[in-house]
């Protein structure tokens, strides 16, 4: 009972890394978690994303979640995963090294990012989290869509 | 059959063979699997895809209908009934279609009376077409009516406070006519039953909108107007061949496939020719630009090292560098970091493989034809598109994604984007190897010319062109009178002023032959005759006049006829030498500047120097291509468009409908040039927009047509 009363007040968060560092992003954006699968290169498509791939017969876009957030790239080992969530009505797969697991954080106790960080890495995220010493920087989701605002219409 | 029930029995036939590991059964129950499939397949596309024909079915009633009702006779046309669409889009183009078809009956076609009065057919025509083009469906709706005049509308969109009339000053005519998508505006004088309450455009534009179409507008006052919707084909399929470079799978859409070549590696030196720093096919008698699909997409190219059995990165860049060293002055590959340092030793083995041979696919943009360099080719398939994410819609390569057998996903190409990509239309890059191919198809496109044989002594062949001689005398030499140094003879109860090839100089003067032939035509408005000894003989020939050997005072050019060179008088010259005083006479004009796109050289050369000489200032082009781009750049000088009709990359008739398609220069009158003209091709001219027809070389009709284009 203690854990669903932390759900009311908290918020889920999947948990994973990118290289060194820990990071999560609020369950509710997340719709699954995916192998990497085959994925088919964009020739000359911007530099974060990885490729394309078929998820049951939708096209998903991939992003490399590390190009994104400009900490070199995601290392597509065997736990290399993808986060499936959905933005304007595409599906897009962010790229991440590992998912780790997910835990509930209250939203009271998310401190904001602190200044003195990379500006690209700051802007995405929602704050920081800690937990004994784990430092989990919990992503904005709708920051990272924005993976290359020179191209972004604005939606119709 | 029943599917449903075929279905599971295959699948229990396949559990039955996996479990047993009979390779028999295994590949009964594939071939059963691949037989309900495919039915399953046209089954389920047959209930989702409907027919255009479905939209339009209604019309003609509607048309007819509403044609009664507001008084009106109009012809319609509907073609593409059998254009396939997904149901859901189908559904919803019904609504914002049959609004349009009543917008063009009610707005757009004037009354009977009108169109007399306005010097039109008395019925009007509505068309209504539907195909496929480039993955879209393009759904056309056109009528010959009343055209949208911008400045009305314009005046609608201030009067009712939808747009400012400063904003308005720096809208071309075409953004004024798209202002009709706006929400409540409306240009009907009158509220009829049938349209113009104000409610109408601006949710036709909503509906597709929602269905991702796209709406243009091609409108001219007086002419008519072209609503044209392409509908993106989400849900369409397309059959498309697959191809490979490396790893990667690509799929082509057929439509833009005009074959697939191979070529041996021993036939890569003989069909490839290098232009510049461009690679150029030769296919039958086409000089085709050729691009490599590998280099345009940035793919690494890799080779199997015969000694691991892995792939690596190939330090060969071009497909020159498989032939000879020679050609390693070739641009940097864009593989180049991955390119192994000079001196390097290559593995062994590869030169000898099959990689050496080259897989083409032909493929066209419907512009233009290119060869692109393709790893190999693989299955036919019919694909289903599915649109890129909209931040990769920028990429104009793709054309966009599907799913193939295997569940990877393919990427479409974009013929056209993958062109631009590499470069193949711009001028920059491969334009000699664009030079070279219009070049050869300027040869096979070659006018024919029509020449008047005759002699000048009865070693000197020596020709005009037809279409210049009005009429053929013969005549004895005492015929001709001499006065004061200059020839003439009694013609038709005058005096016909005549001339001689020797007349120049620098060529032998006419023998007196017994019998002479006087070709007569028409310089400055004046009648005259060329003196030529007989025999005299009309030839067609192709061939290129050659514009340099031979051309001097009095002498255009020369050219090969029966093996013999034969020179081609210039009558112009010879008047201007002998009678001098004609040309300044003739009337002048202030300075016009003409457009002239003529791929003949020798008949450019000409008109040029006709439209010259009568004080007009020339700009030439080889080709409707080069003409328009010319004209792009000369949008204030251009006054007049002189074309030709048959010219390679773009002819005259497409160079007519870009010029009035665009409206910077959609007012220019247009004068289309031919050897040969039929009623058809008149009829089709006009419709484009072309404002008169005129024979190459019949001089003065054709300058008074320029000078009326002009003056108008």
């Amino acid at each position: 009972m203690q854990h669903d009363e932390d759900l009311d007040r908290g918020l889920l968060i999947i948990v994973f890394t990118l290289g060194n560092a820990t990071f999560g992003v609020n369950a509710r954006r997340v719709q699954e978690v995916v192998k990497v699968g085959h994925l088919t290169c964009v020739h000359h498509a911007p530099a974060a994303v990885a490729g394309i791939r078929n998820l049951r017969g939708r096209i998903v876009t991939v992003v490399d979640l590390a190009v994104r957030l400009k900490l070199g790239c995601a290392t597509r080992g065997p736990e290399a995963r993808l986060l499936i969530m959905e933005w304007q009505g595409e599906p897009i797969g962010f790229l991440v090294d590992a998912v780790t697991d997910a835990i509930v954080v209250s939203e009271d106790r998310i401190a904001p990012p602190p200044a003195g960080i990379d500006p690209v890495l700051r802007g995405n995220l929602y704050g920081l989290w800690r937990e004994g010493d784990r430092l989990i920087a919990i992503l904005d989701p709708p920051a990272l869509f924005q993976w290359d605002a020179t191209v972004i219409a604005a939606p119709a | 059959m029943n599917l449903a029930g075929e279905l599971v029995l295959s699948r229990n036939q396949l559990r039955v063979a996996v479990t047993q590991n009979n390779p028999q059964t295994l590949a009964a129950a594939e071939d059963r699997i691949n037989q309900v499939t495919s039915e399953l397949q046209t089954v389920i596309l047959q209930t989702r895809l409907q027919p255009m024909g479905n939209v339009f079915a209604k019309f003609p009633r509607l048309v007819r209908d509403l044609a009664r009702t507001l008084g009106k006779e109009i012809d319609l046309d509907i073609q593409g009934k059998d254009v396939a669409l997904d149901r859901s889009l189908i559904e919803n183009l019904s609504d914002p279609l049959t609004h349009m078809v009543r917008n063009a009956v009610d707005h757009g076609l004037e009354t009977a009376e009108d169109r007399i009065r306005a010097g039109k057919n008395p019925v009007g025509r509505l068309r209504i077409d539907a195909r496929h083009e480039a993955g879209q469906v393009v759904v056309e709706i056109a009528d010959d009516g009343r055209g949208i005049d911008p400045h009305r509308v314009a005046a609608a969109a201030i009067a009712n406070g939808l747009i400012s009339a400063e904003k308005i000053q720096g809208l071309t005519d075409r953004d004024k006519q798209a202002l009709i998508f706006l929400p409540s505006l409306s240009t009907a004088r009158q509220v009829s039953d049938v349209s113009g309450r104000g409610v109408g455009m601006d949710v036709v534009k909503t509906n597709l909108d929602r269905l991702g179409g796209q709406m243009e507008i091609l409108s001219e006052v007086g002419k008519g107007s072209l609503f044209r919707i392409k509908l993106p084909l989400t849900l369409a399929i397309i059959p498309a061949l697959i191809v490979s470079v490396e790893t990667e799978r690509f799929a082509i859409p057929q439509a833009n496939i005009e074959e697939l070549l191979r070529l041996r590696a021993e036939e890569v030196q003989r069909r490839i020719e290098v232009v510049g720093d461009a690679e150029v096919l030769l296919l039958r008698d086409r000089m085709l630009p050729l691009t490599r699909l590998d280099q345009v997409l940035g793919i690494i190219p890799t080779y199997i090292d015969p000694a691991t059995g892995q792939r690596r990165p190939d330090q060969r860049g071009r497909l020159a560098d498989r032939r000879s060293p020679r050609h390693a002055l070739f641009g940097e590959p864009l593989a180049a970091a991955h390119r192994q340092p000079a001196g390097q030793p290559r593995a062994d083995g590869r030169r000898k493989s099959a990689a050496s041979a080259l897989e083409i696919a032909v493929v066209t943009t419907g512009l233009m034809s290119y060869g692109l360099v393709v790893g190999g080719f693989h299955d036919a398939e019919e694909i289903v598109v599915k649109p890129l994410n909209r931040r990769l819609q920028h990429l104009h390569d793709y054309a966009g994604a599907t799913l193939l057998g295997d569940g990877t996903v393919a990427l479409i190409l974009d013929i056209a984007g993958v062109a631009n990509r590499a470069g193949l239309t711009s001028v920059a890059g491969s334009a000699r190897a664009v030079d070279r191919v219009t070049q050869a198809e300027t040869e096979r496109l070659q006018d024919v010319h029509f020449l008047l044989l005759f002699h000048n002594r009865p070693d000197e062949p020596c020709a005009v062109p037809l279409d210049i001689v009005q009429r053929i005398e013969r005549i004895t030499p005492n015929r001709i009178e001499r006065l004061g140094g200059q020839r003439t003879m009694q013609y038709r109860g005058g005096s016909l002023p005549l001339v001689t090839l020797a007349d120049a100089g620098g060529i032998h003067p006419i023998e007196d032959a017994q019998e002479l032939a006087v070709l007569v035509s028409s310089v400055h408005g004046r009648e005259v005759g060329l003196l030529g000894a007989m025999p005299i003989d009309v030839v067609e020939t192709r061939l290129m006049i050659d514009l340099i050997t031979h051309r001097q005072k009095g002498i255009a050019g020369s050219v090969l006829i029966n093996h013999r060179t034969t020179l081609i008088a210039d009558l112009h010259d010879l008047v201007d030498v002998v009678h001098p005083d004609w040309r300044a006479t003739c009337r002048d004009y202030q300075a016009v500047t003409v457009l002239l796109a003529e791929d003949s050289d020798f008949f450019r050369n000409q008109i040029k120097r006709y439209l010259v000489e009568d004080g007009f200032t020339v700009l030439d082009a080889v080709d409707g291509e080069a003409a328009w781009e010319l004209l792009l750049h000369k949008l204030e000088q251009v006054r007049v468009v002189v074309t030709d009709l048959e010219m390679p990359r773009l002819n005259g008739l497409g160079l007519a409908s870009r010029i009035r398609a665009d409206s910077r220069t959609a007012h220019l009158p247009i004068i289309a040039l031919t050897s040969l003209f039929s009623e058809d091709d008149i009829a089709k001219g006009k419709t484009i927009g072309i404002n008169e027809y005129r024979i190459k070389l019949d001089r003065d009709p054709l300058l008074v047509s320029v000078h009326a284009c002009a003056a108008a």
